[in-house]
């Protein structure tokens, strides 16, 4: 494990993220827009966001041990991590992406 | 998480590294979340693992979004069993039924579909199962009303239960955009023939101008040389008392007289021939002609008339008219070499038409029609096209000169009238005339007959001669003088004033019509009178100048036709002097 990584500003690390979801319920919705923000706000020019719909691929859910939608996982930097559930809770997800600190930070 | 390793309890990991402590935490923090969030409902679907791969259960009315979409959506939409019972439609649908959605589930979709179109609907439902199916057909309404829709079906593959679930387009507004498209494309295609119609009126209209210029141009020369040639054989012949040298002078008088009977054709179909209107009753002028017809027909064809009753009088050269009735009667007669029957029509006619007459189409208005109908050979219809053309003939070689119905047209088109041509080979011939009809209260003229004027003495009657032509003007001169008159030449208009002002003073004024030099024949009469009203003026013309009008058909003066025989010539001269001297006399 990168220890180092956590350290570094978000602005020097590449984020890789996908966001599971089941069509377009308001939750599904939500967390789409939420993720956006994040990544526009703190990962602007080094994220690759993937948005994948789980009604038309199914089994990606596999691929990605989902359990349950909507799942934003962090891919990179490690490591991995799965967000479930609400995603409008801003700080949890915050907090799950590794991006706290820098929340507080431009805050 | 599934995947991940057990955690770390076998015998040679008891004692963990600080990192893997701190993963595992992090995967024990994930998973409490995950079934936190589950607990709470915070998820829409789980992920089950089954046989065929992950399957989406979805929770708690997470699919209403697509309920919506399919709800509110302005397509119709059901679902069928494969026999066709309607398991669920949507609200759109009942709307173009027109019916409440609780009696349209349940119900066979065939019943609102029409009558025509169940096969293509059952065809539809057996295919679907295959394939997805589409058709266009037609819904019947509760009120009656037939909707046209567009439905596809396709079935939905859901395990056990069969079902084909089906989109129903509206298109009755296509529809209608199609019918006005299709209008519209009607009306341009309608547009686009009638103009043709009307470039090809106007281009043969512009070609009978073309060649009727050309022609007049030829007639008008020609008849200066006939005239010549004439008025030279014609003194020839009174010098000379060789019996052989007068046989020969009398051929070519002979030939003089049919190239002048050509040309004056040509000045017929060029509407330039000297027309002597006047106000007659049609009908009468056929009876006239009965004798003539039936002769001029001969045995093996039935003449009949059908002459409509009270028809209103004409403005029409009797002679010219008489002429294109024997041309067109001769026409039929070469289309029945084995016989038939030449039928002879005259109506009255309204024409509703154009306000403006040209070559191709008449002026809306009353006429008086002659229709000749034969029960001839026909006409196809490229020969139809061409039958008014100078020249153009059917008929053998030395048979027909081509000039009878140019003669017509141009006879018509100068009388205000037109003359149209129906016919179909095997159908025979219909060759219609309209005459512009006059007010019932139009005297009907009897055709002027030209008397002989009486012979006398011309007693050194003096006379101007007024011709720009040099070899005519001579022949004139040389003639005149030969009949005893005191002969004075001019070669213009202005050349005639000049020497009357002069304080020439003379008897009569032999002036051509058509001449170049500023003047014509009438605008000199014009200025003749002016002067001395009493003068006697006779014109002498090859063609009527196009500019002749109603004006110059006012003065009212004798116009001799050339080429014109010396004798005629005297007989007009005498003629003018004796009406002079008429008038001028008291009483």
């Amino acid at each position: 494990m990168n220890d180092t990584s956590l350290q570094l500003p978000a602005g020097a690390e590449h984020y890789v993220l996908r966001l599971y979801v089941t069509g377009s319920t308001q939750r599904s919705t939500r967390a789409i827009e939420t993720t956006r923000e994040i990544c526009d706000a703190y990962l602007k020019g080094h994220h690759d966001l993937e948005i994948i719909d789980l009604y038309l691929n199914p089994a990606a859910a596999a691929l990605g041990q989902i359990v349950a939608a909507p799942t934003l996982v962090k891919v990179l930097p490690e490591p991995l991590r799965r967000i479930i559930g609400d995603l409008s809770d801003r700080p949890r997800v915050l907090a799950g992406l590794g991006l706290a600190g820098q929340a507080a930070a431009t805050s | 998480m599934s995947n991940s390793p057990p955690l770390a309890d076998t015998p040679g990991a008891l004692h963990p590294l600080p990192g893997e402590i701190d993963e595992l935490k992090a995967r024990l923090a994930e998973a409490e979340e995950t079934l936190h969030a589950i607990r709470q409902g915070e998820v829409d679907a789980v992920l089950v693992k089954g046989e065929a791969g992950a399957q989406v259960y979805t929770l708690l009315n997470a699919d209403r979004p697509y309920r919506n979409i399919v709800e509110r959506m302005q397509e119709g939409a059901l679902t069928l069993t494969p026999d066709g019972t309607i398991l669920y439609a949507n609200q759109r649908l009942a709307s173009f039924l027109g019916l409440a959605l609780p009696s349209i589930v349940g119900q066979k979709f065939a019943q609102f579909v029409a009558a025509d179109d169940r096969t293509s609907l059952n065809a539809l439902l057996a295919e679907s199962s295959e394939t997805a199916g589409k058709a266009e057909l037609a819904l019947c309404a509760a009120d009656g009303a037939a909707v046209p829709v567009y439905l596809s079906l396709v079935d939905l593959a859901d395990e056990g239960q069969k079902i084909i679930s089906g989109i129903v387009t509206d298109l009755r507004w296509q529809k209608q955009r199609l019918r006005e498209l299709g209008d519209a494309n009607a009306k341009l295609i309608a547009t686009m023939v009638e103009r043709d119609a009307v470039e090809e009126k106007l281009r043969q209209a512009e070609k009978m101008e073309a060649v009727g210029q050309l022609t007049a141009g030829i007639a008008h020369d020609f008849n200066n040389l006939l005239l010549v040639i004439a008025g030279n054989l014609e003194l020839f012949h009174a010098r000379t008392s060789d019996k052989w040298l007068k046989r020969r002078v009398e051929a070519g008088q002979r030939a003089v007289e049919r190239g002048s009977r050509l040309t004056h054709q040509l000045l017929a179909f060029a509407r330039r021939q000297t027309l002597r209107p006047h106000s007659i009753s049609v009908n009468a002028l056929l009876r006239e002609l009965d004798p003539l017809l039936h002769s001029a027909l001969g045995g093996g064809i039935r003449l009949a008339f059908v002459l409509g009753e009270e028809l209103p009088p004409c403005l029409v050269d009797s002679a010219e008219l008489q002429a294109a009735i024997l041309n067109l009667a001769a026409n039929a007669k070469d289309a029945m070499p084995d016989g038939g029957s030449l039928t002879i029509t005259t109506e009255e006619v309204e024409v509703v038409g154009q306000p403006e007459s040209n070559a191709e189409s008449i002026r809306g208005g009353g006429y008086v029609s002659i229709v000749v109908t034969d029960s001839g050979c026909g006409m196809s219809p490229e020969i139809r096209a061409r039958a008014c053309d100078p020249f153009f003939t059917t008929k053998e070689m030395g048979k027909g000169t081509g000039l009878g119905l140019s003669r017509i047209y141009g006879f018509m088109c100068q009388s205000g009238g037109q003359v149209t041509i129906e016919s179909g080979v095997g159908v025979g011939t219909s060759v219609r005339l309209f005459f512009p009809r006059l007010e019932r209260s139009a005297l009907v003229s009897q055709p002027v007959t030209a008397s002989a004027a009486p012979r006398r003495s011309p007693l050194a009657r003096r006379v101007l001669v007024v011709e720009d032509d040099p070899d005519v003007r001579e022949l004139m001169v040389e003639l005149l003088e030969g009949f005893g008159y005191d002969v004075f030449a001019a070669e213009s208009g202005p050349g005639a004033l000049t020497l009357l002002d002069g304080g020439l003073a003379v008897d009569l004024v032999v002036s051509d019509v058509l001449m170049p030099d500023g003047l014509s024949g009438f605008q000199l009469a014009l200025e003749i009178r002016r002067r001395s009203p009493r003068l006697p003026i006779v014109l002498t013309s090859g063609m009527t100048d196009p500019a002749y009008t109603a004006a110059d058909a006012m003065l009212d003066l004798p116009i001799l036709r050339k080429p014109y025989r010396c004798e005629a010539l005297q007989q007009a001269i005498e003629a003018a002097l004796d009406a002079a001297s008429r008038d001028g006399s008291p009483g």
